[in-house]
Parts: structure tokens; C-alpha cells; sequence
């Protein structure tokens, strides 16, 4: 052969030409040591022999298809990497370059193969680095659009290796939000060059996320244009996740020692360094850049007050390696604040101190809300003590009471004998309030009512206490029951200051009502509103609430004459407190005015100035009348003992005179005018004798010595014609009886003599002698009820100045006629009185006509 | 002063005569007029001029005897009607003694209260003697 035929069999490259039907034809001598087999081994054996079993059939259509087509070289697998088997078994990596010649004929393939296996293991250390840094390389070919991906970017990506990738399909792995980042960094890299560094996450094809560190860069021809891009491609999920979580973790803590208003601290020995946590730098308001200030900078922040404790705290901490706690209190920009720290040393494995932790917590609010809860509780203590007022809670659950001190007191039962059970309650509780209170609890645990009530509990001595209990059931979120809390406090005090304020108005309303007295109350003194009692409105003769009671009313009540020194009384009681005690006359509902004596109080404030003024009123008329008629009748007595002394010793004086002139008459023989005197003398006799006889009347005319008895008027008539009979013919008066009675009349039959016979006497000495006849008529008449007297005469008359007086005593209008005692009209009224009847007196210078009505008397 | 003229006024016609023969007994009294009330005594010297003519030398008459105790118009009310009276019939010069049996200390103060009543004498305690002195003592 030729110097070609040599050349190819010292080659390098295995060479081995096959026939249609992949039987290998010919081989040189590297094939034969590539593969291991001798020329005879090879020799008509199909070339499949040299491949991994697995490719056989794939194989047998390629080189069909490759004697079909006769193609010019080619390469196989397009540069693909391919396997050949030694014949030891072993594969290796191979690279296979075909083509075709024809010969007398017949076509023959040729393939030219190169050992790959030198590369292949760089290729393979390059792929265990891959493999160990998970970091993978790829390449973008833009005339292409391919990417060329090694095969840890494959597998990141949780593709076939080998899978053919476009530049799109590379880019939709990415995650839909990292899309548009990538692309955008992507055409940067090509527009300008730019390089890429990025962690961004992806979707592998089975739908993982990953986080993937992408490092891209321009690839640029000899001509300075992009031609493609490269770079290398890194899964670092775990390890993002771990930053992630750490990065978060530490977020967290940030957020809580903002929001704790707290911080920590690092301190350590060697070298000695102190680190602050951010929170820490908010706490002491420092910027959280700057160096936390050491220890020894801690006089600059720490209340002088609290510095002594504070370094002394820490000092012995750090003295005696031991844990701390500390309160106190620094200044910071926004004001006082008052912080809890806690520390403690940190050690090495053999027990050296290596350096200090702790925490500091702002506490000023929940210190501030606990000395609130302190007060309130003292409070609250201090008024539950003040109240006597127990409490008690109620675990509905377990069925168990507890009790506060004060309801230990309250139930009469000493602590240490009380087994805290709700029956102790129940126990204590009054009988007959038992089952009405355990309702009560029910009822308020179910929620039908709220406890609110009161009972009676019996104390071990067998003492009745009034309880008042009020409580609240507490539920739990469900809305279940779980306990119950309440108050009990004594109210027996109060109950029988109750039954006692009840007995008081009892007894101040039967008072009012059975007492004379009308009360009056007047609430404001610058108001005009009043209270008038029931009894004030009786004693006006007026219904409760018929009038008004106010001051206004009061006053139009008022009788006219007493009004100005009734208000003048109270305005002085009120300005001067001079006492309020006088008699007023009120007029009541049918218009009469009674008198009433009126009394008041006012009760003052501090100032001394009137509030309230009450008051009574009580019916003092009868006794005002007759006072008032009293004093008239003393009057009247003053007044008959001065004229009857002075008329019964004016006759006796005057006689006395007229005997001692009578003897000097005598004496000088005058018997004439001695004569005279002794007719004087006789005449003062009679008229001395005629008072005492009309006094007697008058006297036995107030004594009711006589009895009723039946009268004969004829008799009577008789009887007063007979005394009269001397001044009856002298006078030469007519005197008439007319005697007309239905009934028969029954009386005191001396009044009835006296009257007559005075009116009569009267009239025949007051008798006018210019009439030709001068008569006295008597009229006797009756009907059911009453006598009827009537005595007319034609006398003088009473003169009309004096008829007022006609009944006053020792009065006489005639002194010139008659010379009575002045008594007799005086005499007649009296019987009348005394009979209750009445007289009318009419009189004229035509003469007199007086008229008696008498009222019967019932036998 | 034998000649004092004189007026009795009162409703008891013994007390007028005792007093009128008392007088004369004085031997002071030269007339006697006699009144047996107020009001007549009125009437007597609101006619003054028919009286000045019926008594001459004697009206008006120098002392007034009164009562008191008198119908119609009594001691008093004469004593009341007679202040203005007197003044006005220029009869200043007559003075009253009240002559009662009255001795009540009251009576004797209203009367008194008048300056032109001079004395009061209550009826039978004084003889002719002391009252012929009480008349001179009125000077």
C-alpha cells in the first residue's frame, strides 16, 4: 500500500470502515487497541459490538438511514458525546465522525473515532465540582437562539440532560415574578454589555421553587459584536432560606423589643467588647450608630437616686459570677423612665467567665398601672371597711365559697370554724328566707334575674341580722357560669330605724289627728308653698286639698283687722327670733272667722338665716268668746258694785243729812221744813227699798233654783195685776191680757212673772198722759216651738239715742217720770237669756213694742 | 265775797236741797239756781243773754256744783260741752266743783283734768263749816 495506507494505521484516531450492513469490513491498528479487539475478533462482526447495548437497535436506523442518505461527513450526535464499549465492558466516551466512499460498486461507511476518555476525565472532575458547588454553566449561542446548558444546570432545572433549550424556554423557568428581572438584566447584558449578578427563585419542571444565584456576561467576537452570553448558574435554595429565616428571626426580635420596650446587651471580656441590641439603643433614646456607652457611662443615665443600687447590683454580679436584677430608673430626652433589667455571666467550657448577657425593660407603664391597682385596692379596702361590707366569691364549679374577714363578721361566725362550703351560707341563713335566697342565686346564675335581694341570718347566739346582698354572676366566653361574686352588708340598723321613723310618722299622724291641733309646715321661707295637716283643713272646715296651702292662702284668710300684726309677728320671729305665739281669727269655709291661736318655729341654718318654719293652729274661739264675754260680765259686776254702793248709799248719805237738819229744825220749831224732810227722808226709803227688791231679782234671776212647772197665765195675770193694782189706778191705765195658746206651757214660772210684770210696770210709768187713753197690751201666742210675748203701750217711748243702752243696768231715760233703780230691763233681759230666747225692742214717741220669743221647754 | 251766786246741777232733788241749805248756812251765797241735769245746765247758760237778763249780778253764776252720775247728759259730757261754752259767752270767771257721791280716784282725775274745775266734794262728808273754808280757798 501506500505511505497513506501507513499514515492510517499509525493514527491516533480509530478508524473503521463498515459495509450496509454494519458489518465491520476493515479497521486499523488504533481501533483495535481502542477497543481491545484482535483483526480477526472484529473482522465481519456487526459494529453495534462497539456499542453500549442500550443504543444497538437506535444505532442500526442511524446507519441505514446514513446509507440512504450517503451524506458528507458528518458528525455524530452533532459533536454529542457517545459511548463506546472496550471489550472489557467498560464504556468510555467517544466522538465519532462518519462518511461514505463506494468501491467496485459497493458503498462503504467510514467512521473516525477519538478517544474521549483523557477529556472526559477533566469533564468529570469539572462535573464533581459542579456537582459539589451545585453550581452549573451555560452559554447562549444568539444566531441560534440555543442555550447550552452543562449538565448541573440540567439537573437544577430537573431536565433531561441534553434537552434541547431555547433562550425563552431557559428564561419561563424562572418564577413569574422574577420574570421580567431577568429578561430585563438580559438585555441589558446585550444592548450594553453588562454584566449580571442575581438571586432570583425558579419553578423546576415538577413545579419546585428554588433559589438559584445567576451570574451572567457578554460574549464578544473578534469584531467587538455580542454574539452570546455566559455564565454560571447555582441552586442556593437551603442556603437563601437559611439567610431568609435568620434574617427574619432577627426582624422578630427587633419587633419585639420595640414593642416589649426592651433590650439586650453583650458584653465581652476578651476582647473586651460591648455590643447593644437596637432595642436597647431606642430604650436609652441613644442613636443606635454610635458605641454603646460602657458601664462606667452609665452615671450619665442612671437617676442619682437609684446609681448606688444600680452599680452596686452589678458589682457584686460580676464579683461573685452570679445572675442580677435590678430596678431603677434613667433620664432619657422624653423623661423618666423606669426600667427592669436582669443579667447574667456567661461562661467557657472550663468554667472561666468569658463575658455578661442581659435585658432591660421599660416598666414605667406597667408600674404605673400597678400602683394604680395598689390604690384602688387600698381603696377599695378602706371602703369595704368603713361599709362593714363583706366579700365573697363563689367557685360555681367546685361548689367552693370563700370569704373575705369582714363576712366572717357579718354572719357571726368565727373563721377557723367555717368550712368555706356554700351550706355554711345556706346554714347561716334564717330559716324562713332560706329557700327564697337559694331561688334567688339560681335564678341569677341562670341568668334570670339579677341577684339583688336581702335576708336574714341567724348568728351562732341566736341574734336576727338583716342582710343585704348583692352579686354578679361571671361567666366564662361560652357564656357558662363559672363564679360568682357579691357583697353582703348589715342593715339592721337601718330596718329599725325604718320600723322606727315608720312608728314615729304613725304616731305623729294619730296625733295630728286626734289633737285639736292643725299643722302647718313651710318648708322654704322664701318660697310660698306650705303643708297644711288634715287637721288644718278640718279645723277650716275645709276637705284636704280644697284650698291650696300656701302663704297667700293663709294670708287671704287672714280676718282683715289681724293680718298686718299676724305677718308683723312672723317677719319678727324670723328677723329677731322673737317668739311666734299669738291669736289670730281665720275665716273658715262657711265664712264665719273663729279665732286661733297661732304658734311657729323656725329652724336656722349655720348662718342663723330662716330656712323652715313650722307651725300649728288650735281653735281657741270659745274660749276668746268667752273671755272676751268675761271681761264683759266683769265689767258689768265693776260696774253693778260701784252703782249699787253708790246708789245704796246715796240715799242713806242724803237721809242722814236731812235727819240732822230735821233735829236743827225742830230745835228752831221749824215743823214745816222738818216735816218736809221727813217726806224726803221717806221717800229716799222707798227708792233705797225698791233697789234692794230689784237687786234680789236681779240676783235670783242667774240662779236656777225654780223647777219647770206647768203656768197658769190667767193666774199669772192675776197675780202681776194684783202687785201692780196701786200704780194701775193711779196711772189710770188700760191693761190688757190676750191669751191665745195651742199648748199647754211649761217653764220657770217666776221668769215669765218677772218679765211681764217689769215690761208692764214700764210702761205704765213711762205712759203718755196726753193720751186720752193710755193702754198696756199683753199678748200670749204659741207655735211648736216657741212662746211668743208681745207688750205694747202708747207711752213716751225710749229717746232713739238711748236704745242701744235699753238693757244696760241703772240706766233710765226718764229720770223727770219714773225714779226706778235703773234695773228693770236689766232684770228682764237676764230671764231672757236665761231661756234662750230673744227680744226686739221698737219704740217711738207713739210708744213702745217689745216682742219675746221663748224657745219651749220639752217636758 | 258774801255774795257768790251759785248753780246746783243735779238729778237728786234731796242732794240739791241739802246743798242749797248748806250754802245759805255758809252765809257766802247771795243766789241759788238749781239744775237737775246736764243738759239742762247746758241750756242754761247757752241762753246766757235771757239769763243775764233773769239774774242780774248772778249769771253767770260763779261756782258750778256738778254731778256726775246724771241722765241724759251726765258730769262729763257737761264738762266737755261747757270748756268751749264758757269762752264763748264770756263766762270764764264761773268755776265747777264736781259734788258726788263718788269716790273713785279716777272720776276725780278726769275732772280735775279740766283747769276751770277747782274742787271735788263727795256728798255728805263735809259739814257747812268745811265747805264755807273750801269756798274761801278757791280765793
Amino acid at each position: 500500500m501506500s505511505l497513506l495506507a501507513d499514515a492510517i494505521h499509525s493514527t491516533a484516531s480509530a478508524i473503521i470502515v463498515i459495509d450496509v450492513n454494519g458489518s465491520v469490513v476493515d479497521a486499523n491498528e488504533s481501533a483495535y487497541q481502542m477497543f481491545g479487539y484482535s483483526k480477526d475478533q472484529l473482522f465481519g462482526e456487526s459494529v453495534n459490538k462497539l456499542i453500549p447495548l442500550a443504543l444497538h437497535q437506535q444505532h442500526q436506523q442511524h446507519i441505514e438511514t446514513f446509507f440512504t442518505d450517503k451524506p458528507p461527513t458528518t458528525i455524530m450526535g452533532k459533536g454529542r458525546v457517545l459511548e463506546g464499549v472496550h471489550k472489557n465492558g467498560i464504556s468510555f466516551h467517544i466522538d465519532i465522525r462518519i462518511s461514505s466512499f463506494d468501491r467496485d460498486g459497493t458503498t462503504y461507511g467510514v467512521a473516525n473515532i477519538i478517544d474521549l476518555r483523557e477529556e472526559h476525565a477533566m469533564s468529570r472532575l469539572l462535573a464533581a465540582t459542579q456537582e459539589i458547588a451545585k453550581i452549573g454553566s451555560w452559554r447562549v449561542d444568539l444566531d441560534t437562539n440555543t442555550a447550552i446548558w452543562s449538565e448541573m444546570v440540567y439537573r437544577i432545572h430537573e431536565v433531561d440532560t441534553g434537552t434541547r433549550i431555547s433562550v425563552e424556554d431557559g428564561l419561563n423557568f424562572y418564577v413569574e415574578e422574577h420574570r421580567p428581572v431577568i429578561t430585563k438584566l438580559l438585555n441589558k447584558c446585550i444592548e450594553e454589555r453588562e454584566p449580571w449578578d442575581i438571586e432570583l427563585k425558579i419553578l423546576t419542571s415538577s413545579g419546585k421553587e428554588r433559589w438559584v444565584h445567576a451570574i451572567g456576561k457578554p460574549v464578544v467576537n473578534n469584531d467587538g459584536q455580542v454574539v452570546g452570553l455566559e455564565g454560571t448558574f447555582r441552586d442556593i435554595h437551603e442556603d437563601k432560606l437559611n439567610r431568609l429565616e435568620k434574617e427574619n428571626a432577627l426582624f422578630k426580635l427587633k419587633r419585639t423589643e420595640h414593642l416589649s420596650k426592651m433590650g439586650h446587651w453583650q458584653w465581652t471580656l476578651a476582647p473586651e467588647k460591648i455590643e447593644w441590641s437596637e432595642g436597647l439603643f431606642e430604650l436609652w433614646e441613644i442613636d443606635s450608630k454610635t458605641t454603646p456607652p460602657s458601664l462606667k457611662d452609665h452615671n450619665k443615665y442612671i437617676h442619682p437616686e437609684d446609681q448606688e443600687r444600680f452599680f452596686t447590683t452589678l458589682d457584686n454580679s460580676v464579683l461573685k459570677s452570679e445572675p442580677y436584677t435590678v430596678d431603677f430608673r434613667i433620664e432619657t430626652p422624653s423623661g423618666t423612665k423606669h426600667i427592669h433589667a436582669e443579667g447574667t455571666p456567661q461562661f467557657s467550657d472550663d468554667g472561666t467567665v468569658t463575658g455578661f448577657f442581659g435585658t432591660a425593660q421599660d416598666i414605667t407603664d406597667s408600674r404605673a398601672s400597678f400602683l394604680r391597682t395598689e390604690l384602688l385596692n387600698t381603696r377599695l379596702t378602706l371602703a369595704l371597711d368603713a361599709a362593714k361590707t363583706g366579700v365573697w366569691e363563689l367557685d360555681l364549679i367546685s361548689d367552693a365559697l370563700s370569704w373575705d374577714d369582714r363576712m366572717f363578721a357579718l354572719y357571726g361566725i368565727r373563721k377557723e370554724d367555717f368550712g368555706g362550703a356554700y351550706d355554711a351560707w345556706a346554714n347561716g341563713l334564717h330559716p324562713e328566707d332560706r329557700a327564697k335566697s337559694e331561688k334567688e342565686i339560681e335564678d341569677a346564675i341562670s341568668g334570670k334575674s339579677a341577684f339583688n335581694t336581702r335576708f336574714r341570718v341567724v348568728w351562732p347566739d341566736g341574734a336576727i341580722r338583716h342582710i343585704r346582698a348583692l352579686a354578679q354572676v361571671i361567666s366564662d366566653r361560652n357564656g357558662f357560669a363559672t363564679n360568682m361574686v357579691g357583697i353582703n352588708w348589715d342593715i339592721t340598723d337601718e330596718i329599725e330605724q325604718d320600723e322606727q321613723l315608720r312608728a314615729s310618722n304613725e304616731r305623729y299622724a294619730l296625733m295630728t289627728q286626734g289633737s285639736s291641733v292643725g299643722i302647718w309646715d313651710w318648708p322654704d321661707v322664701s318660697e310660698d308653698y306650705e303643708y297644711w295637716s288634715p287637721k288644718f283643713y278640718e279645723l277650716l272646715g275645709y276637705q284636704n286639698d280644697e284650698l291650696q296651702s300656701s302663704l297667700e292662702n293663709f294670708g287671704n284668710l287672714l280676718h282683715p283687722d289681724d293680718s298686718e300684726r299676724t305677718f308683723a309677728a312672723v317677719d319678727a320671729h324670723l328677723s329677731e327670733n322673737t317668739p311666734f305665739d299669738l291669736e289670730y281669727r281665720l275665716r273658715t269655709k262657711s265664712g264665719e272667722y273663729r279665732w286661733f291661736k297661732g304658734t311657729g318655729q323656725a329652724s336656722r341654718d349655720e348662718s342663723g338665716k330662716p330656712v323652715r318654719m313650722v307651725g300649728s293652729i288650735q281653735d281657741v274661739n270659745e274660749r276668746v268668746i268667752s273671755a272676751s264675754n268675761l271681761a264683759k260680765l266683769n265689767e258689768e259686776l265693776i260696774q253693778f258694785s260701784y252703782r249699787t254702793s253708790h246708789d245704796l248709799r246715796a240715799p242713806l248719805t242724803t237721809s242722814k243729812r236731812l235727819a240732822e237738819f230735821i233735829a236743827l229744825d225742830i230745835k228752831e220749831n221749824n215743823l214745816e221744813e222738818a216735816s218736809a224732810n221727813a217726806g224726803k227722808i221717806a221717800r229716799q226709803m222707798a227708792r233705797l227699798e225698791e233697789l234692794v227688791g230689784d237687786m234680789l231679782d236681779l240676783a235670783r234671776a242667774d240662779l236656777r233654783t225654780e223647777n219647770d212647772e206647768l203656768i197658769n197665765f190667767e193666774e199669772l195675770e192675776n197675780q202681776v195685776k194684783e202687785r201692780l193694782s196701786w200704780m194701775i189706778e193711779e196711772s189710770k191705765c188700760t191693761i190688757d191680757f190676750d191669751v191665745t195658746l195651742n199648748d199647754e206651757i211649761v217653764g220657770e214660772k217666776a221668769r215669765y212673772s218677772q218679765i211681764i210684770e217689769n215690761l208692764v210696770s214700764n210702761g205704765i210709768k213711762y205712759r203718755n198722759t196726753k193720751n186720752e187713753c193710755m193702754f198696756v197690751k199683753v199678748e200670749l201666742s204659741d207655735d211648736n216651738e216657741n212662746v211668743f210675748i208681745n207688750i205694747e203701750d202708747n207711752g213716751v217711748g225710749i229717746p232713739a239715742n238711748s236704745q242701744s243702752e235699753i238693757f244696760t243696768m241703772f240706766k233710765r231715760f226718764h229720770p223727770t217720770i219714773g225714779s226706778g233703780s235703773g234695773l228693770g230691763l236689766s232684770i228682764v233681759k237676764k230671764h231672757i237669756d236665761i231661756l234662750s230666747g230673744t227680744v226686739e225692742i221698737l219704740s217711738s214717741d207713739q210708744g213702745t213694742k217689745i216682742s219675746i220669743v221663748i224657745p219651749k221647754t220639752v217636758r | 265775797m258774801n255774795s257768790v251766786s251759785v248753780l246746783i246741777v243735779d238729778d237728786s232733788e234731796e242732794d240739791r236741797y241739802l246743798l242749797n241749805r248748806q250754802l245759805k248756812d255758809t252765809g257766802l251765797v247771795q243766789t241759788i239756781i238749781e239744775k237737775e241735769d246736764g243738759q239742762q245746765a247746758l241750756i242754761f247758760f247757752k241762753e246766757h243773754e235771757k239769763n243775764r237778763k233773769l239774774y242780774p249780778g248772778a249769771f253767770p253764776p260763779l261756782l258750778v256744783f256738778l254731778d256726775i252720775n246724771m241722765p241724759f247728759l251726765n258730769g262729763y259730757d257737761f264738762l266737755k260741752e261747757f270748756e268751749p261754752l264758757r269762752k264763748e259767752i264770756q263766762a270764764e270767771s264761773s268755776i265747777v266743783l264736781m259734788f258726788t257721791s263718788s269716790e273713785k280716784n279716777t272720776e276725780e282725775n278726769d275732772a280735775m283734768a279740766y283747769d276751770f274745775v277747782k274742787d271735788y266734794l263727795v256728798k255728805g262728808q263735809f259739814s257747812s263749816e268745811q265747805l264755807r273754808s273750801r269756798i274761801l280757798e278757791l280765793d
